[in-house]
């Protein structure tokens, strides 16, 4: 029988044993230490680097606004132009030897983030885990008799550096979820894929991974809905 | 920090190293610090030294089995402690660790999959299974009482 684990009952608990773990430490004394010159020379430079940092900081927020008001002129261009506003690319996507990448040069920072839910689950499984972030959602599902789990997640875009899918890709596929094209990649080592779908207009990346057959990977996919 | 790292690296250039590195991504994490002088502080600067630790063992001594360290047992939990802590004190210490930075220092798992070199999805997954470790030792614990 599995256990309800809360996440207020856990986090009480982590903090006790963060304490526990604290005073089993060595008293300070015994972890008395001469550090080397080598050291020393280090973490002054390290200190020399971070107040540079900040003078850079100051200056990037400067750069930053400039190239806003540069943008700015940018997309009076663009609006009036739509070839010019076809030829930029929110993505780039590039087929490597060990998977399938996606960079994203040119996406919106404040993006909005709606609240999209899972709709449909296979029989058995049960939630597990479900991780509610500014910018990130995700959530896990488990087999009530089993090991097998579904992870879903989502996030905007501005979230992601490069999105890399490994796997099978002589199997690879590139599938639609309602309309919205996506990548479906079945694992190299074992049963079950991952399905990758990005939704240019509201800028959102959407993956659902699991041990599962093709059909139901889908069928979880296309139930993931925006919540009312 | 120093003590720790040397605890992983057996070697004082490979500890003042690690604790060089773990410096430099707290300065770079500046947000996790809450209050300086705090026992979340002093568990997250410790759980980095340890893990810039064995990040640099990995690198250098890339046949040196880390095993050991990662899924390490701590010193054994006392009576009186609730269900739940004696629980979590059994786990290996990596699980322990990855509890730690998520519920008490608030690391998103995005944070996670960035300091342990891993996708969110991995961390997800990391998670998922430090929580049902700590499942199934409740799960084992449970006819004691």
């Amino acid at each position: 029988m599995r256990k309800f684990l809360s996440d207020k009952a856990l986090r009480h608990a982590v903090e006790r044993l963060r304490d526990a773990r604290l005073e089993e430490q060595p008293p300070l004394e015994e972890c008395d230490h001469n550090f080397s010159p080598r050291f020393e020379r280090a973490m002054d430079q390290l200190e020399q680097r971070e107040q540079k940092h900040i003078i850079l900081r100051k200056a990037a927020v400067f750069a930053a606004s400039l190239l806003l008001v540069l943008l700015a002129g940018a997309a009076v261009v663009l609006a009036a132009n739509p070839k010019a506003r076809a030829a930029v690319a929110l993505w780039l996507r590039e087929l490597r030897k060990d998977g399938i990448y996606y960079f994203f040069p040119e996406v919106d920072p404040e993006a909005e983030f709606p609240t999209y839910r899972v709709g449909w689950m296979p029989d058995g499984f049960v939630l597990d885990m479900e991780v509610i972030e500014e910018r990130y959602y995700g959530v896990v599902y488990i087999q009530e008799a089993g090991d097998e789990a579904i992870i879903f997640y989502y996030l905007p875009l501005d979230q992601v550096d490069i999105l890399g899918i490994h796997g099978n890709l002589d199997t690879a596929e590139r599938i639609s979820i309602h309309g919205i094209q996506g990548e479906y990649v079945p694992y190299s080592d074992a049963y079950g894929a991952d399905l990758v779908w990005i939704d240019a207009d509201n800028q959102l990346l959407f993956s659902v991974s699991a041990n599962l057959d093709k059909t139901t990977i889908i069928r979880i996919a296309e139930g993931i809905t925006l919540a009312k | 920090m120093y003590h720790l790292a040397y605890q992983i690296t057996g070697d004082p250039e490979d500890a003042e190293d690690a604790v060089q590195q773990a410096f430099l991504y707290i300065l770079e994490h500046p947000k996790k610090i809450g209050a300086v002088v705090s026992n979340s502080t002093r568990t997250f600067v410790s759980i980095i030294a340890e893990h810039k630790a064995i990040d640099l063992v990995r690198k250098r001594r890339p046949n040196v089995s880390l095993d050991s360290i990662e899924n390490q047992a701590v010193p054994p939990p006392s009576a009186g402690e609730g269900e739940l802590l004696r629980a979590l004190r059994k786990l290996p210490k990596r699980y322990q660790d990855i509890l730690l930075l998520r519920y008490d220092i608030g690391y998103t798992t995005g944070e996670l999959a960035e300091m342990l070199h891993i996708s969110r999805f991995a961390a997800h997954k990391l998670l998922l299974r430090a929580k049902n470790a700590l499942r199934k030792t409740l799960d084992e614990e449970a006819p004691e009482k």
